[in-house]
């Protein structure tokens, strides 16, 4: 009998060394002519045999239709297998899960990013996706920052994004983590958002990074009195199942894997003691 | 129908023949439900056990797939044989149909789905509720028949009021007249004035959401996780990698490794948020998901607590503030 665990089997097709703790893979399903059809801000489990099953959110959109894309940071067990693997390594692939980002809703809308780390990487997917029908939207901002330059990734979109004259790119790094020849802005990312101090009327923001930069950043809208329905937010936390049964990701009565990792500001404020706890 | 004990003990001997039969069966002085070999092992006359039924639902551990030289290959964890849970108390029964909604939701658990469909339920009404019994507080009652496929109503001299509740049952006790389904109304009064626990679940608890209560009445959690694990609700699970093989084994909430991530970082890192989340999630966000709470007061959590932190008084504690 068949169980919603098993994973599809997929082959690593590329690896691409973003900084020097974070790679990006390229996927591809073995049984590649049975759909996986998902939307920017879903997120699928990844196993590594023998090893375990971790979260990552799916770093390509869904245009990109030769591979399936995931950036993943080195940090625990899974990831550090992860990081071992080679061109044609079987990994498992089960998904895509949860809710993606209300792409109606963000039509004809001015969108701000806010990006911090490896959090770029469901940002990436959804910017893509954006920039495939640029005149659906309007005024594009993608405000990013990570420790230092070298821990930047994605740095040729970066250039890429940079060089259009329809997306305002602002990037920057901690304090003391700047290199002599950085000429952008140099401060954590909810400080340098304050200082641009976007219009609360113009759009949507979609902000993720580390918990702390979440919770920051999320206060630094309030400052700048920005409707909570405006802001949306992608979540992480321990998850096992990705479909809403396992019991660990929630925040109140809504799953990370199953309602999210989606969220309105609104959706999660009463909770973000519980959740963003820093 | 009324039968005698040794009437439906032959009856579970012929049943053994061509089903797995699990009832209450008596250990070292203590109640478990297991698979029995005979109609003689089984506990006819006991009040509460020690473990739920639960596990036959969703076991404690379940190998989900093991590793090809190309792939995965699922394993299946349903027995061949159809099984009967014979004497499940009202609590236990009700406790499978509030599971169902998160199993057999919009993402069907094919293993629970299975083991559910697979598994016939004969409960036994309950005159025995002991001081940590809350059922009627929490939707249920010792005389209730939810989640049952048949009930036994214990008519004192070792024989049983049968009645049939579905097809199952009726597959089961096939001699039995299905025309009256009903606990008797005396039986059920006096059943439900045994309950001497009673709990209330403030209609505001989400406003004590940030009290010092959480702290204070998790102090003494030793985060051992029988609570969980006895639980017949609880239904948090962990998977992990055992060898050549997936597995998907209970977990639970209390432990401090329930919601930390790789690189350390955990969201409920402290003791009272993770105690604070198993009232929430059972007394709020469950109501609000499911319509039901995911308590039916079965007093486990207490009975067996080593520092007796029963969710019931946890919850009466809410309310004192």
């Amino acid at each position: 009998m068949k169980n919603l665990y098993t994973p599809r089997a997929a082959r690593v097709k590329g690896i691409v060394p973003e900084t020097r703790d974070v790679r990006t893979l390229r996927l591809a399903l073995e049984d590649a002519d049975e759909p996986f059809d998902f939307a920017p801000g879903q997120f699928l489990e990844l196993s590594v045999p023998r090893v375990g099953e971790a979260t990552f959110c799916i770093a390509s959109c869904p245009g990109d239709t030769e591979h399936i894309e995931c950036s993943v940071k080195r940090v625990g067990a899974v990831t550090e297998a992860i990081h071992m693997l080679d061109l044609e390594s079987l990994v498992g692939i089960r998904g895509p899960y949860g809710n993606g980002f209300p792409m109606e809703t963000l039509k004809g809308k001015d969108l701000l990013f806010v990006g911090g780390g490896i959090g770029l990487a469901p940002l990436r997917g959804l910017i893509r996706e954006v920039l495939r029908a640029r005149d659906d939207y309007g005024a594009l901002t993608i405000l990013y920052g990570a420790r230092t330059p070298a821990d930047m990734v994605y740095k040729d979109e970066l250039d890429v994004w940079q060089g259009r004259d329809d997306v305002r790119t602002v990037l920057t790094v901690d304090p003391g983590g700047e290199t002599p020849d950085w000429k952008a802005e140099v401060g954590y990312v909810p400080d340098v958002l304050r200082k641009t101090a976007p219009k609360p009327d113009a759009g949507v923001a979609v902000v993720c990074g580390p918990p702390i930069m979440i919770r920051l950043t999320l206060a630094v809208f309030d400052e700048l009195d920005f409707d909570a329905e405006c802001i949306l937010t992608t979540l992480e936390l321990k998850m096992k199942c990705g479909i809403g049964q396992c019991g660990r990701c929630n925040v109140g009565p809504l799953y990370v894997c199953k309602d999210g990792p989606v969220f309105t500001y609104a959706q999660i404020k009463e909770f973000m003691e519980d959740i963003l706890h820093i | 129908m009324i039968a005698k004990r040794d009437q439906l003990g032959a009856q579970i001997a012929e049943l053994l023949e061509t089903m797995e039969i699990v009832a209450p069966v008596r250990e070292r002085g203590r109640v478990y439900f297991r698979a029995v070999r005979s109609p003689d092992d089984i506990a006819w006359d006991y009040g509460t056990s020690v473990n739920s039924i639960k596990e036959f639902f969703l076991p404690p551990r379940q190998v989900l797939f093991c590793y090809t030289s190309g792939g995965f290959k699922p394993v299946s964890a349903v027995p061949e044989k159809p099984r009967v849970i014979f004497l499940a108390r009202p609590c236990d029964a009700r406790a499978l149909n509030i599971m169902d909604k998160v199993f057999l939701g919009d993402r069907p658990d094919e293993t629970y789905a299975a083991l559910r469909e697979h598994a016939t339920i004969v409960g036994l009404a309950c005159d025995r509720p002991d001081q940590h019994c809350f059922c009627t507080s929490v939707g249920g009652s010792p005389a209730g028949t939810e989640g049952m496929d048949a009930i036994l109503i214990p008519t004192g001299d070792g024989s049983y009021d049968v009645k049939i509740l579905s097809d199952k049952g009726r597959a089961i006790f096939p001699d039995v007249p299905g025309d009256d389904s009903t606990v008797p109304d005396e039986f059920v009064q006096k059943a439900e004035a045994a309950i001497r626990r009673h709990i209330t679940v403030p209609d505001n608890i989400r406003d004590s959401f940030a009290s010092d209560y959480w702290r204070e009445v998790s102090e003494t959690c030793l985060k051992c996780g029988l609570c969980s694990h006895l639980c017949p609700t609880c239904h948090c699970f962990d998977i992990v990698e055992e060898g050549d093989c997936r597995v998907r084994c209970w977990d639970y909430c209390q432990s401090d490794t329930f919601t930390r991530i790789a690189a350390g970082h955990d969201h409920r890192a402290e003791k009272f948020s993770r105690c604070r989340n198993r009232v929430y999630h059972k007394f709020d966000y469950y109501p609000e998901n499911f319509g039901v709470v995911a308590c039916v007061g079965c007093g486990r959590c207490a009975r067996h607590c080593p520092v007796n932190n029963g969710i019931a008084d946890l919850v009466n504690g809410v309310d004192a503030r």
